[in-house]
């Protein structure tokens, strides 16, 4: 559990994250899809998944003397993803995400839909001492975040697309992950760091770099067949601020924060056809200074492990 | 272990304490400009007459909009209101307001820039008149 605390304890650093300003566009931005774990490790596996997010925001106008400005976002995405070993300790993985966001404001609504950012990473497991009491896999990969969504741009006169909201950033981003999993008869627990470094879009918008953290504590229950996997955790995305112009540094102060998750969920394993059910309740947020509140997060997938 | 350590130390690092440069810190107002071309201070318009308002607004960082006020000086009434919500380092501003008082007042245009979203501001206030 050596690991498992040195987790915890950067979770504990994130909470304690200094705070950030104001907000200037509503609404948290899209997040990093982790890898999250399955069972099976050494298999490979392809699925599908399901994410519901929602948040609501309200800030000052703009302009002095005129009411506060509210919106509302959903974030509905549904990703097909996998992994595959393509040699010894080397697995690539990729998820291709179909995104349906909105934001609804006083005055107008913006609906984004369409094939959003795909990623592909490249992992590497670690060769690591193991018993018949003790299993435990480490990986680490990268790779990259393909702009295969659509991007309008940030700060066109209409404000129809909201960067945030759109289905894609626009820009090659790196993908950083870190993946452990030790498992101890029945019990075990999974650690996941996923970072992704932020590059500019053609438009020069460049969002904040991305971190989120995963703490999960999971046990195992069942027959050979059939298996159920209930699991718990922590959930930490920490965000920097946005550029609104890379180029020319126009920070956006007013983006970026960090959210905190408590986790409950379970995965349902027949054969080698899977299940997967998560529900992410926000129980510390400082996002854009407490003027975006996340609401809790759905997901549920299908897979397949073969 | 001593792989996972350094690992999640350079990836945290890398993620979290990357530089962020912002270009000007704070707001300087001695580099904001708002010229206004037309109208000019103390115009006299009939009913009927078209206000046309026009200038140009710079700065040497982002801006983040302006608002333009036509209103009577004593009533404080408002008969012309537009907000412009923009990001950028210049603004042309292209407007216009029919005369429709058919009374002698005095009116305020007011054109006002939004350097930021933490109030800071600066407005260039011309004086018109309007006759019957």
């Amino acid at each position: 559990m050596h690991l498992f605390s040195r987790a915890l304890l950067l979770l504990a650093a994130f909470s304690s994250a200094p705070k950030v300003d104001a907000c200037d566009v509503c609404g948290t931005s899209a997040s990093i899809p982790g890898l999250g774990f399955l069972p099976q490790f050494s298999k490979n596996f392809a699925g599908i998944q399901f994410q519901y997010a929602s948040a609501e925001s309200k800030h000052p106008s703009l302009f002095t003397g005129k009411p506060d400005e509210e919106s509302q976002q959903t974030y509905v995405t549904t990703l097909l993803w996998g992994r595959y070993h393509i040699a010894k300790h080397f697995q690539l993985a990729g998820i291709l995400p179909y995104i349906n966001n909105d934001n609804a404001e006083t005055e107008q609504t913006t609906d984004s839909k369409g094939l959003g950012d795909a990623s592909l990473m490249v992992n590497y497991s670690f060769p690591l001492k193991e018993s018949i009491k003790e299993k435990q896999l480490l990986l680490a990969g990268a790779g990259l975040k393909l702009p295969t969504g659509k991007y309008t741009g940030a700060s066109n006169a209409e404000r129809n697309g909201l960067p945030n909201v759109q289905t894609g950033s626009g820009s090659w981003d790196i993908l950083m992950n870190i993946n452990y999993t030790c498992k101890k008869a029945n019990w075990g627990y999974n650690l996941d760091l996923t970072g992704i470094l932020t590059r500019p879009n053609q438009q020069q918008y460049k969002f904040g770099n991305r971190l989120n953290a995963n703490a999960v504590i999971f046990c195992t229950t069942g027959s050979k067949w059939f298996r159920i996997m209930p699991q718990a955790g922590l959930r930490c995305e920490y965000a920097l601020h946005d550029y609104d112009n890379y180029s020319k540094k126009w920070l956006n102060e007013k983006t970026g924060g960090m959210m905190s998750f408590a986790s409950l969920g379970t995965q349902l394993l027949y054969k080698s056809y899977g299940l997967k059910a998560n529900l992410h309740l926000p129980f510390y947020q400082n996002y854009a200074a407490g003027y975006v509140h996340s609401n809790p997060r759905y997901e549920g997938g299908l897979f397949i492990i073969f | 272990m001593k792989n996972i350590h350094f690992m999640i130390a350079l990836l945290t690092s890398a993620v979290c304490f990357s530089c962020q440069k912002k270009d000007v810190e704070g707001f300087d107002s001695k580099n904001l400009s708002i010229s206004v071309s037309k109208p000019f201070e103390a115009q006299t318009f009939k009913k009927g007459d078209t206000i046309f308002i026009k200038g140009s607004i710079a700065y040497i960082s982002q801006l983040h909009g302006y608002s333009i006020k036509l209103s009577n000086k004593e009533t404080n009434e408002s008969y012309f209101d537009k907000e412009e919500h923009l990001h950028d380092s210049s603004f042309e501003i292209n407007s216009f307001w029919v005369d429709t008082l058919g009374k002698n007042a005095d009116l305020l245009l007011e054109i006002t820039v939004e350097a930021d979203h933490d109030g800071h501001e600066q407005t260039k206030s011309i004086s018109l008149i309007s006759q019957p």
